[in-house]
């Protein structure tokens, strides 16, 4: 990868990554010797065919999975044969998520929504994740709504308490996997812009992967994958 | 675990409907469990009782001798002799009460002794005449290896301790001859008849007991039975009955003296009961396997359905612990509102099938339902219906939680 500012440190390094889906007849070659690196600051857009193995390659990158070949580094250390329990750790700490279909948990408000992965981590006190969650919330034009179960917000809103879930734990990478596939024009413009803000913002860097031409043109650095490989590799 | 309990209790809500299933399932096992076992258990503590009432916790009885023979090798020497037990003589009865009776009072877990001096009379009353078994004994003696006080029905046991020429009859005896507190019964022995007066009506309910039992002053009975020095038995109560067959085999080794424990006289009627006990346990057994797999079923597809919120949390940095503990304490939680709802029931179930009516006449009479009530049955229902329930959640919860999150998501995606 190229076009890393000076100041910029590497956050996430993938070494010829490699992944089978299914099985016997089905099989399919998701991956087929992916590598890239994450610096920080930087905005990243991962586009492609249907198929191409973007998804595979996100959830890869974000310890959700494992590939059957290839290696992860994060922060320089090696992860992607770490036991559960470690990567599970750095998940909650280094890596926000942010899905298509947004993922909340309609059974909890959106505050509560945003809460949950700080009171997994356990790190500041009740007011502070509550004052956090607020502040996020705010920041994603929620103020309003913030006591609101999930079930009762539009699309839009639903991927904003989405995004401000992902930044709850203040991790180094976010994750998005068509995080504006279902959005309308508008709200795809907010929630892209939130998450470019947040890679410039910091010492952080940000992944999309998207179908979305005009997105991908707005991030730092646009990779371009088919059948597995990234075309310009 | 303050977070895992209210994520547990947020799922739970969400799936009110599959959630009463289970709940149905836990409190129906559980009732059922804790009515079953306070019915099967019912009837044979009710008989047991009974016969500890009655009989005493075990009988000294005939004397005996082991018959030693001496065998001798025919080896070169001819001097290797071995002793082989070729059974026992039996004398009939008691010949020196008194002594057996000071011997078996040494006893630590002897709690009363009565000596019985038992015999077969005719009864007749100015209507009919019926066989009876006379029992005599002394009064204050067997008031302490009975409940003899308990069972009076009708009359005074004081009038009986007072005046030899009184009788208690049992309640059955007592109907077929027509008789009432202060009747004259005359019991008829070897060609002899002696006139009696009955000065208390008793109840075991031991139909067998009831039907025939006629108690009289020991004194007297040996004059009507023709026996000055013998006993029949000598009736001995322990401070706890339930060890009556340990008691029975050392008294038996010491005493040279036949020692039936209740558990070896009743032996009969408690086969016969604990075949009832087996068979319920397979009926019970089956309900309650078809309530866990039911319960199974229901959390297995709860847990299906929350794959993706599963992904989420893992996606989150919730670990797999936290997953199974959630899914766990939503199991947790319907188990403690079952065994709660399902206690009660039974409490209400136990309550109103006490008070069945039903018209028993056999091995012993009662007039409702006799059951058992027991907090053992309550405590293993709740251990039973734990086993079940963390089993039912913990497995389908650990599969679950073992899948990697990405397989998840990109199955839901």
């Amino acid at each position: 990868m190229t076009g890393a500012l000076p100041q910029s440190i590497e956050l996430l390094r993938a070494e010829n990554l490699r992944r089978t889906l299914g099985a016997d007849e089905s099989k399919t070659k998701a991956l087929r010797g992916v590598s890239l690196a994450l610096q920080s600051g930087r905005s990243y857009a991962v586009t492609g065919p249907s198929g191409c193995g973007k998804s595979t390659l996100l959830y890869l990158l974000g310890l959700l999975d494992r590939p059957d070949e290839g290696e992860i580094f994060l922060s320089g250390k090696s992860v992607a044969r770490a036991d559960d329990t470690h990567r599970t750790r750095l998940r909650m700490e280094k890596i926000g998520f942010v899905f298509q279909f947004h993922f909340l948990l309609p059974e909890f408000t959106a505050l509560e929504n945003v809460m949950l992965p700080m009171r997994r981590l356990g790190k500041l006190a009740p007011d502070e994740m509550r004052e956090r969650a607020e502040t996020l919330l705010k920041n994603v034009g929620l103020a309003e709504r913030m006591n609101r179960s999930t079930g009762h917000l539009s699309g839009g809103e639903q991927q904003r308490v989405a995004v401000a879930r992902a930044l709850a734990n203040e991790p180094s990478i976010i994750l998005a996997d068509e995080p504006t596939g279902n959005l309308d024009e508008r709200n795809s413009k907010m929630v892209f812009e939130l998450l470019a803000s947040f890679a410039h913002d910091a010492p952080r860097a940000v992944l999309v992967v998207t179908h979305n031409p005009d997105l991908a043109a707005r991030c730092d650095e646009v990779l371009r994958m088919k059948d597995g490989l990234f075309a310009t590799a | 675990m303050g977070l895992i309990l209210q994520i547990a209790w947020r799922f739970l809500l969400a799936k009110k409907r599959a959630m009463l299933m289970s709940l149905a399932g836990i409190v129906f096992g559980v009732a059922f469990f804790i009515v079953a076992q306070a019915q099967t258990s019912g009837f044979e503590s009710f008989f047991i009782r009974a016969v500890w009432g009655t009989n005493g916790a075990l009988k000294v009885q005939d004397k005996f001798q082991n018959n030693i023979v001496t065998s001798m090798a025919a080896g070169e020497n001819g001097d290797f002799r071995v002793k082989l037990s070729e059974g026992r003589t039996y004398v009939e009865g008691i010949a020196h009460p008194a002594e057996v009776l000071r011997a078996v009072r040494s006893f630590s877990e002897v709690r009363g002794s009565s000596e019985v001096l038992r015999g077969r009379a005719v009864a007749k009353s100015g209507f009919r005449e019926d066989e009876c078994e006379v029992n005599g004994i002394r009064l204050a003696d067997h008031l302490a290896v009975s409940d003899l006080a308990a069972q009076v029905r009708a009359g005074s046991l004081a009038d009986f301790a007072r005046n030899p020429q009184t009788v208690l009859i049992g309640a059955k005896l007592a109907e077929r001859l027509s008789l009432d507190i202060g009747s004259g019964l005359i019991l008829k022995q070897g060609g002899e008849s002696r006139r009696y007066r009955v000065a208390a009506i008793f109840e075991t309910g031991v139909e067998e007991f009831d039907k025939r039992r006629v108690y009289l002053d020991l004194r007297e009975a040996r004059g009507l039975l023709h026996e000055p020095e013998k006993s029949s038995f000598i009736q001995v109560s322990l401070d706890d009955n339930n060890r009556a067959d340990v008691v029975a085999a050392h008294m038996q080794e010491v005493l040279q003296h036949d020692v039936r424990p209740w558990q070896k006289s009743e032996k009969t009627w408690l086969q016969v009961f604990a075949t009832l006990r087996i068979s319920s346990a397979i009926t019970m057994g089956v309900i309650i396997s078809v309530a866990a797999l039911g319960m199974f079923n229901t959390l297995a597809i709860i847990v299906m359905e929350r794959r993706r919120e599963i992904a989420i949390l893992r996606s989150m940095g919730y670990t797999r612990s936290d997953i199974v503990a959630i899914f766990v304490a939503q199991g947790m939680m319907v188990l403690a509102a079952g065994l709660v709802l399902g206690c009660l029931a039974a409490v209400a179930i136990t309550y109103g099938i006490e008070r069945l009516p039903i018209h028993i006449r056999g091995i012993f009479s009662a007039d409702h339902f006799v059951v058992k009530w027991s907090l053992w049955h309550y405590v293993f229902a709740a251990v039973l219906s734990t086993v079940v329930v963390l089993i039912a959640s913990y497995l389908p919860a650990r599969r679950a939680a073992k899948v990697e999150p990405g397989e998840i998501i990109r199955g839901a995606s």
